[in-house]
């Protein structure tokens, strides 16, 4: 590999700012959702496998534990899809100016929080 | 033509593009798939096995589910591919975690392709 390629940024000399966690907190969501996909395909394999395996992994997650396994994929899911769309709109050229990028980093914190609240006041009414 | 930095060729560029473009179509899939299967299994809440089977069964939900199994392992394959290529950096271990990403996630689309066709068939 060529040596005199530019390397990432070294992170360890970096005062954290929020758009720089942010933007880790974004990659981490999108690493935990993909393990997510797994178990939505573990889901939709012990589903069509009948109702004795679709039981245990329905067990597995009504249980406390896969509860809060299940809370953490919700808000790592709706934290990481509207910080998506904060850099698709980066993409095209929206909301890129320094208080921008502040104001609508505050507002999908903010979004985040609700939208998680209402998703779990929705599942256990 | 634009001029490269040093290890960076032509054809290299192209697909770089060419990602970069993919990972922003299928996060736009998703972003509509998963919010209408979020919104309508939240709505139902715990399922049992006969009330998951005539979900997954009905055509919209199946054409959903389908499509946000591809569109989702495939842009989270590409995700992971710009997380690996961005931090390791030894060749062989590079390619090593690529290929293990791209085998990982390909298994889990065919084996929900295999779930989908049987619930269906």
């Amino acid at each position: 590999m060529g040596r005199q390629r530019p390397l990432s940024p070294h992170l360890q000399v970096y005062r954290p700012q929020m758009t720089s966690v942010m933007s880790i907190m974004h990659r981490a969501a999108g690493i935990v959702l993909t393990t997510g996909t797994l178990v939505m395909t573990a889901w939709l394999v012990s589903l069509a496998m009948g109702a004795e395996r679709y039981g245990i992994v329905a067990a597995a997650l009504a249980h406390p534990l896969g509860q809060f396994v299940l809370f953490g994929y919700s808000v790592a899911l709706i934290y990481h899809a509207l910080n998506g769309i904060r850099h698709l709109g980066w993409d095209i050229g929206i909301g890129l100016t320094i208080p921008e990028v502040y104001r609508n980093g505050q507002l999908v914190l903010v979004l985040t929080a609700v939208l998680t609240v209402v998703l779990w006041t929705v599942v256990w009414m | 033509m634009a001029e490269y930095p040093a290890g960076i060729t032509h054809r290299k560029r192209i697909s770089g593009v060419r990602h970069w473009r993919w990972q922003r179509f299928s996060a736009v899939a998703v972003l509509f798939l998963m919010s209408y299967l979020v919104i309508a299994l939240a709505s139902i809440g715990g399922m049992s096995y006969g009330e998951a089977l005539s979900f997954v069964s009905q055509p919209v939900n199946a054409a959903a589910l389908g499509a946000l199994v591809l569109a989702g392992l495939f842009h989270g394959t590409m995700g992971l591919e710009v997380v690996i290529e961005d931090y390791i950096s030894a060749r062989g271990g590079r390619h090593a975690a690529l290929l293990l990403v791209r085998a990982g996630m390909s298994a889990a689309a065919l084996a929900s392709l295999w779930a989908m066709v049987r619930i269906l068939g």
